[in-house]
C-alpha cells in the first residue's frame, strides 16, 4: 500500500493497555504481540479518539445517529433499535489478498443455494437423485408447496446474507445463511457514511473500497424489464414488516436510498392478477416487491391459511409474472439449518467444487454417519431444530437433567432428521472502543451479495457486531452491542463514488403526489388531530396547574372544580357540578389532575396522548422533516419529565406543559411554514382542524351551555385555554360576558381559534383534495359550507338566553346546545366521509367459511 | 359389478354475505383428474358473479386448480362445478404379495425416484402432526412380516367399527389426535387419522378427495343434491404405486369412488378456499349430486 505512512511497531501494551485477547481465539490486531499490517494506519486511532477534535467530530455524528433514522424513542423498539445503530468508530479491516478468498467464498454460497432452490421449487432433480434427503424439503414447513414450479428458470435470491466468524485457526466460517429478507444492508450504508465522516482522512489515505455499486446493481437487476411478460412501469416498493419491527429503521433508509416507497402489506392489494399499492390517488401498479418480511405471510390465500393478513393472492401475480418478489417467495427455507449443514456435500454434487467458506461445525442427525459421531461425543453439542433459524432456542445436552437427557435421546432417536448438533462458535477479537478505551470483543460478520445479470456480487465491505462476551454475537443481526463498518483495503486507489445514488435516468418533473400510500395519510391525518388534541390538553392543563398549584381563593373554587372537571369529564372521577364545600375537596382536584398528566394507562391522559401521537410519528417517520421528527421525538414523558418522584407535585408541571405547547407550537409552525401544500400535508391539516373544532366544541358545550351560575370565571379560563383572552381583553376589556364570547370563539373568521375559522379552513383544504384527487367530494364540500351557512342563522346574543326546561331543575342555553349539535354531525359526516373514501381501503378481511367434507 | 360406470356429478357451492364484499380471491380443487381407471369426459366450473380473472393450471401434486378474482361488489356468490367421469375399478389384485417390511424399508432407504417421490408424504402436513398414540394405535394391526394390504385393509377396518361417524361433529380444524381421543367424525376426520398412523410407522399416506355414489335406502327415490364431496386415503406401495382405502365405509374405493384430488392433507385440496374482504357473515349451501347416466 504505497500512500501508507510506514510505522514502526509500537509496543501496543503502551497504546491499548486494556487490550486483551484471549489465547485461544484468532487476535485480529495483533500477531505475535506486534499489530497486524493492515491495522498500522489505525493505530493512533486510541489517542485521537481521546483527544479534543476526534472525539467531538465522534460524539456529533453519534447524536446525528440517534436522532437521524435510528431514533431511540419507540418504545417498542427502544432496546433493539438502539443497539442495532450503535456503532463503533474502529473498523474492522481486511486486506486485499484475504477479502478475495473471503468474498469467493460468500459468492460460491450464494450460487449453491440459488441452485439448490431452484432445483426445489422446479423439477427436484436432487431429490429424485438421492442428492437431498426428502425430509429435509418436505419435512418442514419452511417449504411452500405452492411456490413449486411458480418462475422456472427465474432466479430465486436477489439479496442475500451471510453470517461469518474467524475461527482460531484465522479461517473464516460460517454460522447461517440469510436468504429470506436479509436485513443490515441499508445499516452498512449508514456506518459507512458516519465513519468516513469521522476518520475522512484514514479513510482516504487507506484505500477502503466502496459500497455505492453494490446497490446500484441491486437496482438494476430488480428493474430488468425482461422479467415480465408486458411492459411494466417500473414502480417498486419495499415491503417491511413496519414499525415493532427492530429493523423498521433500516427498512425506511433503505427505501429512501434504493428510491423505492415503503410499504407493508396493507398499502398492496391484488386486482385482475396484478399487484398494487393503494394510493390516495388510486390504484397504482407495483413491478417488484423487495421484501423484508417472511415468504409464509405473504399470501394468506395460499401460504399461511392460518392468517388473514398479508396480500391474497400475491402467489398468483408472482405465478403469472406480474410481479417480481425478491428474495423470491420460498427462499426462506434455504435457511434452514438442515441445509446449511448438508452445503458441503451438495456443494460438490451440485457445482463439482469444494465449498470454499465451510461452516463452523453442525452435523445434521438425519444423515446416519453424523448421527453416530454426534451421539458419541454427545455433550460436546448444543441441539439445534433442523428448521429453525435462530440459535436462541438451542438446547445443549451437558446442561440437561438426567430425565431430560433421556427424554431428548428419544426424540432424537425417533425423528434423527428434525435435529442439527452444533458446536459453539469461537470468535475473533478486534479492537473496540469502549468506555474511552480500546478494548478486544468478540466479532462477528455479515457480508452481502446482490443478484447481478449472470450471477452474484459480494459488497465489499458489510458489518460486524461485537459484544463483551462470546456467547452474545450470533447468527442473528440484532445480537451483539454494536455494530462496526467492515473496511476492505485496496491496493489500487480507489476512485471516490457518491453513496448517494446517482440521477441516470432524467427524472420528470412532477408537482403532485398523489401516489402516497393511503395508510400514510391516514397517519398523517391523525398525525394532525393528535398533535391538536395534545395541545389543547396541555394548555387546559395548564391552567388547571396555576389555578391549584399556589394559593387559592375559597370563592374560586368552585369555578376550578369545573375547568377540572372539564378537563377529564369522561374518565374522571369528579362530579359535573360543584359540592357545595368545594374547599374540603382541593386535594381531590389535584390528584385529578395528576393523574390526567401522568397516568400512562388512561387513553384520554396526556402521557397517553403523547404516546399516540409519537407512535403515528414513528409510522411515518420517512415523510417527516428532520426538524419535525426533532421536535416529535421530545414529546415524551421521560424526556419532559423525567424525575418520577416529582410527578407527585403539581407546581412542578407547570414547567414542562409550558416546555409541551412551545415543542407543539413549534411543530405548528413547521407545517405550515416548511411542507409542501401536498396530500399529505392537507390531510394533517384537515385532521388539525377537525380536531380544533371539536375541541372547542366541547368546551364551549361543558362551560358554557349550564346557565343559573356566574359566569365571568369560567369565561376567562374558556378565553385562556383556547389561546383567546388577549384578544378579548383588548375589544372587551374585563367585562367577561357570554355573548361576546361566543361571538369570538364562534364566529369571528379572523380569530384562528374560531369555529368559523376551522370551518373556512377544511372548505379551502377540501377545495385542495379535490383538484389532487380522483375522488368526488364536491357533496362534502358543499356540506361544511352549509355548516358554515347554517352558523349564520344564529347571531351570539340570542345563543346566550337560557332556558329551563319544564323536566329540568337547571336553566340551560338551549339553542347554543342545538348549534354545537349540528355542528358536531356535521365534523362527524365529514369523518366518515374522508375515512371512506380516502383513508380506510382495508376493510375486514377474512377466510371464507370452509365448506368442508362430510 | 365392476364395469366401467358413467357419472355426471354436480357441485353446487353458495355463499351469501350479510353485507356487500368488496373483493374475493380464491383457489379451488373442483375438476376431477385424469387417472388409468378415470376419465374426464367433461370439466365445466361456472361462477357468478363473472370473476374478473380466471387462472386454471396444475398444482405441484397435479391436480386441477384454479384461480379466481371477484371484483365487483357482490353479496352472494356461486360456484357450479358440472364433470360427466367414467370411472372403472382399478387393478390392486397383486398387491397381497407387499409386506409392510419392504415398503418400510424402500422409503426410509429409497431404491427407485418413485420411492423418492412417494416420501414426500411421510410427513407431518398442515392437519397431520405425528405422534406415538397414533403408531400405537396403528401397530395393533401391523406384523413385520405381514401383508401391506391385509394390515391397511385392518386398520381401515378397525377405524370403521371404532370410531362413529357423527355428521357435523367436528370442524375443519378438528385434529387427528381429537378424533383418536373423541372417537367421532366425519370422513375427513377419518381419512386425516388413519394417514397419521400410516405416517407415524414409517409409510407414505394421501389424502384423497372426491365423491361417492350414494344408494337410497330401499324403497326410497333418491334425494336430489343430498349427496356430499367425500375423502379417502391411499397408501404407497412400491412397484404397484398408491391403492385407496375407505375407512369411512371400511372398503377399497371401486368405480363408485370419484377422485378429484389429492395432496398431503385436506389443506391442499380444499374445495373452495378464498379470502373476502368486507362481507360480514357469511351462510353457506352445499349440494352434491353423483347420477350414473347412460352412455
Amino acid at each position: 500500500m504505497p500512500d501508507q505512512p510506514q510505522l514502526e511497531p509500537h509496543p501496543i501494551t503502551e497504546l491499548f493497555p486494556s487490550y486483551r485477547c484471549p489465547n485461544s481465539s484468532y487476535d485480529e490486531l495483533l500477531q505475535n504481540g506486534l499489530v497486524r499490517d493492515h491495522y498500522h494506519s489505525l493505530l493512533g486511532i486510541q489517542p485521537r479518539l481521546n483527544g479534543a477534535e476526534l472525539y467531538l467530530r465522534w460524539q456529533t455524528i453519534k447524536r446525528s445517529l440517534r436522532d437521524n433514522p435510528s431514533a431511540s424513542t419507540g418504545q417498542l423498539t427502544k432496546t433493539d433499535a438502539s443497539r442495532i445503530w450503535e456503532l463503533d468508530p474502529i473498523p474492522y479491516v481486511i486486506p486485499e489478498d484475504q477479502w478475495h478468498s473471503l468474498a469467493r467464498g460468500v459468492e460460491q454460497r450464494v450460487r449453491l443455494l440459488d441452485l439448490i432452490l431452484r432445483d426445489v421449487y422446479g423439477d427436484q432433480k436432487l431429490i429424485a437423485n438421492g442428492t437431498l434427503p426428502p425430509e429435509v424439503v418436505f419435512g418442514t414447513k419452511n417449504y411452500l408447496r405452492a411456490m413449486r414450479g411458480a418462475t422456472p428458470d427465474e432466479r430465486i435470491i436477489y439479496l442475500y446474507a451471510c453470517q461469518v466468524v474467524r475461527e482460531p485457526n484465522g479461517v473464516w466460517c460460517a454460522l447461517a445463511d440469510r436468504t429470506q429478507g436479509p436485513s443490515g444492508g441499508g445499516l452498512a450504508v449508514e456506518n459507512r457514511l458516519a465513519i468516513s465522516r469521522v476518520l475522512e482522512s484514514d479513510f482516504r489515505s487507506m484505500n477502503v473500497m466502496r459500497l455505492a455499486s453494490f446497490f446500484a446493481g441491486l437496482r438494476e437487476q430488480l428493474n430488468a424489464p425482461e422479467y415480465f411478460k408486458t411492459p411494466k412501469s417500473a414502480r417498486n416498493v419495499l415491503l417491511s414488516p413496519g414499525v415493532a419491527s427492530p429493523t423498521f429503521f433500516e427498512d425506511a433508509y433503505l427505501a429512501r436510498y434504493l428510491g423505492y416507497t415503503l410499504t407493508q402489506t396493507s398499502d398492496l392489494t391484488v386486482r385482475g392478477g396484478d399487484v398494487y399499492l393503494k394510493t390516495l390517488g388510486g390504484l397504482v401498479s407495483v413491478d417488484s416487491i423487495l421484501r423484508r418480511i417472511p415468504d409464509i405471510d405473504c399470501d394468506p390465500l395460499e401460504l399461511n391459511t392460518q392468517s388473514s393478513s398479508g396480500i391474497a393472492g400475491l402467489c398468483q401475480a408472482v405465478r403469472d409474472k406480474q410481479v417480481r418478489v425478491a428474495n423470491q417467495l420460498g427462499s426462506g427455507w434455504a435457511e434452514s439449518p438442515a441445509l446449511t449443514a448438508l452445503l458441503p456435500r451438495l456443494c460438490q454434487s451440485v457445482l463439482g467444487e469444494d465449498l470454499l467458506l465451510q461452516n463452523t461445525p453442525m452435523h445434521w442427525c438425519g444423515d446416519p454417519e453424523s448421527l453416530a459421531y454426534v451421539t458419541r461425543d454427545i455433550e460436546r453439542f448444543a441441539f439445534r431444530d433442523a428448521f429453525v433459524r435462530h440459535s436462541s432456542s438451542d438446547w445443549y445436552f451437558h446442561r440437561a437433567s438426567e430425565t431430560d437427557r433421556n427424554r431428548f435421546l428419544d426424540m432424537l432417536r425417533a425423528k434423527p432428521w428434525s435435529y442439527v448438533a452444533v458446536e459453539a462458535p469461537r470468535p475473533s477479537y478486534s479492537p473496540t472502543w469502549h468506555g474511552n478505551r480500546v478494548v478486544a470483543w468478540p466479532t462477528v460478520l455479515r457480508l452481502f451479495a446482490s443478484a447481478t445479470k449472470s450471477g452474484f456480487e459480494v459488497m465489499p465491505g458489510g458489518i460486524a457486531r461485537v459484544a463483551d462476551r462470546e456467547d452474545k454475537v450470533s447468527e442473528s443481526l440484532i445480537a451483539g452491542l454494536m455494530s462496526k463498518d467492515v473496511w476492505v483495503l485496496s491496493s489500487n486507489k480507489v476512485k471516490p463514488i457518491s453513496l448517494l445514488p446517482a440521477n441516470r435516468t432524467i427524472t420528470e418533473v412532477r408537482r403532485s403526489a398523489m401516489d402516497l400510500p393511503s395508510r400514510v395519510a391516514e397517519h398523517l391525518f391523525w398525525l394532525g388531530r393528535g398533535t391538536e388534541r395534545t395541545e389543547g390538553m396541555a394548555r387546559h392543563a395548564r391552567l388547571c396547574v396555576s389555578q391549584l398549584a399556589g394559593e387559592i381563593e375559597p370563592e374560586l373554587l368552585g369555578f376550578h372544580w369545573q375547568v377540572v372537571y372539564a378537563l377529564s369529564s369522561s374518565e374522571g372521577t369528579l362530579s359535573e357540578t360543584p359540592p357545595p364545600d368545594a374547599s374540603s375537596h382541593v386535594e381531590e382536584m389535584r390528584r385529578e389532575v395528576l393523574q390526567f398528566l401522568y397516568q400512562a394507562d388512561r387513553p384520554m391522559s396526556l402521557h397517553g396522548a403523547m404516546v399516540g401521537i409519537r407512535q403515528n410519528a414513528e409510522i411515518i417517520r420517512d415523510r417527516l422533516s428532520f426538524d419535525s421528527w426533532q421536535l416529535l421525538s421530545k414529546l415524551d414523558m421521560d424526556y419532559l419529565m423525567p424525575w418520577v418522584d416529582r410527578r407527585e407535585k403539581l407546581g412542578d408541571a407547570g414547567v414542562f406543559l409550558n416546555q409541551m405547547t412551545t415543542l407543539l407550537s413549534a411543530f405548528a409552525g413547521l407545517i405550515s411554514e416548511n411542507m409542501t401544500r401536498g396530500p399529505g400535508w392537507l390531510f394533517l391539516e384537515i385532521g388539525r382542524r377537525i380536531e380544533r373544532a371539536y375541541g372547542l366544541i366541547r368546551l364551549v358545550e361543558l362551560l358554557l351551555v349550564p346557565g343559573g351560575r356566574p359566569i365571568s370565571p369560567l369565561i376567562e379560563s374558556l378565553l385562556e385555554i383556547c389561546d383567546s383572552s388577549m384578544t378579548y381583553r383588548y375589544r372587551y376589556l374585563m367585562n367577561y360576558e357570554v355573548a361576546p364570547t361566543l361571538d369570538l370563539l364562534l364566529f369571528d373568521p379572523s380569530n384562528p381559534r374560531s369555529i368559523a375559522f376551522q370551518f373556512v379552513k377544511i372548505v379551502e383544504n377540501l377545495e385542495g383534495l379535490t383538484s389532487a384527487s380522483k375522488v368526488d367530494i364536491t357533496r362534502m364540500r358543499r356540506a361544511m359550507m352549509d355548516a358554515r351557512g347554517m352558523m349564520r342563522l344564529f347571531d351570539a346574543d340570542s345563543l346566550s338566553v337560557e332556558v329551563t326546561a319544564p323536566e329540568s331543575p337547571y336553566p340551560r342555553r338551549v339553542h347554543l346546545q342545538e348549534l354545537l349539535n349540528q355542528l358536531t354531525q356535521s365534523l362527524n359526516e365529514l369523518v366518515d366521509f374522508l375515512s371512506q373514501r380516502f383513508l380506510t381501503h382495508t376493510v375486514s378481511v377474512r377466510h371464507l367459511e370452509d365448506a368442508a367434507n362430510q | 359389478m365392476f364395469e366401467p360406470i358413467r357419472y355426471r356429478i354436480l357441485h353446487r357451492t353458495r355463499y351469501e354475505y350479510s353485507s356487500p364484499a368488496l373483493l374475493c380471491h380464491n383457489t379451488m380443487h373442483l375438476s376431477p383428474r385424469e387417472l388409468p381407471y378415470q376419465k374426464v369426459d367433461r370439466s365445466h366450473i361456472q361462477i357468478t358473479p363473472t370473476p374478473s380473472i380466471r387462472r386454471p393450471r396444475q398444482d405441484p401434486h397435479g391436480n386441477r386448480t384454479e384461480f379466481f378474482s371477484i371484483e365487483s361488489q357482490h353479496q352472494t356468490m356461486f360456484v357450479e362445478a358440472d364433470s360427466i367421469v367414467i370411472r372403472s375399478t382399478p387393478d390392486w389384485s397383486h398387491a397381497n404379495d407387499t409386506t409392510y417390511l419392504s415398503i418400510r424399508d424402500r422409503l426410509h432407504s429409497p431404491l427407485t425416484s418413485d420411492d423418492r417421490s412417494a416420501q414426500e408424504f411421510c410427513f407431518d402436513s398442515t392437519y397431520i402432526q405425528s405422534e406415538s398414540a397414533f403408531a400405537e394405535y396403528a401397530w395393533k394391526s401391523f406384523q413385520s412380516d405381514s401383508s401391506l394390504l391385509e394390515s391397511v385393509t385392518d386398520l381401515t377396518r378397525r377405524i370403521f367399527k371404532e370410531f362413529r361417524y357423527v355428521p357435523n361433529s367436528t370442524l375443519v380444524s378438528t385434529t387427528p389426535r381429537e378424533v383418536l381421543r373423541s372417537k367421532q367424525g366425519v370422513c375427513q376426520d377419518f381419512a386425516h387419522l388413519q394417514i397419521a398412523c400410516l405416517r407415524s410407522i414409517g409409510l407414505a399416506a394421501r389424502y384423497v378427495s372426491g365423491y361417492l355414489l350414494t344408494h337410497p335406502a330401499p324403497g326410497q327415490p333418491k334425494l336430489v343434491g343430498a349427496d356430499a364431496s367425500h375423502a379417502w386415503i391411499s397408501v404407497y406401495f412400491g412397484e404397484l404405486g398408491w391403492i385407496d382405502f375407505d375407512p369411512t365405509n371400511n372398503a377399497i374405493p371401486k368405480n363408485e369412488h370419484i377422485t378429484v384430488a389429492w395432496g398431503a392433507d385436506y389443506a391442499d385440496v380444499a374445495p373452495i378456499v378464498g379470502l373476502l374482504i368486507g362481507g360480514g357473515l357469511t351462510r353457506l349451501e352445499v349440494s352434491v349430486d353423483v347420477a350414473p347416466i347412460e352412455s
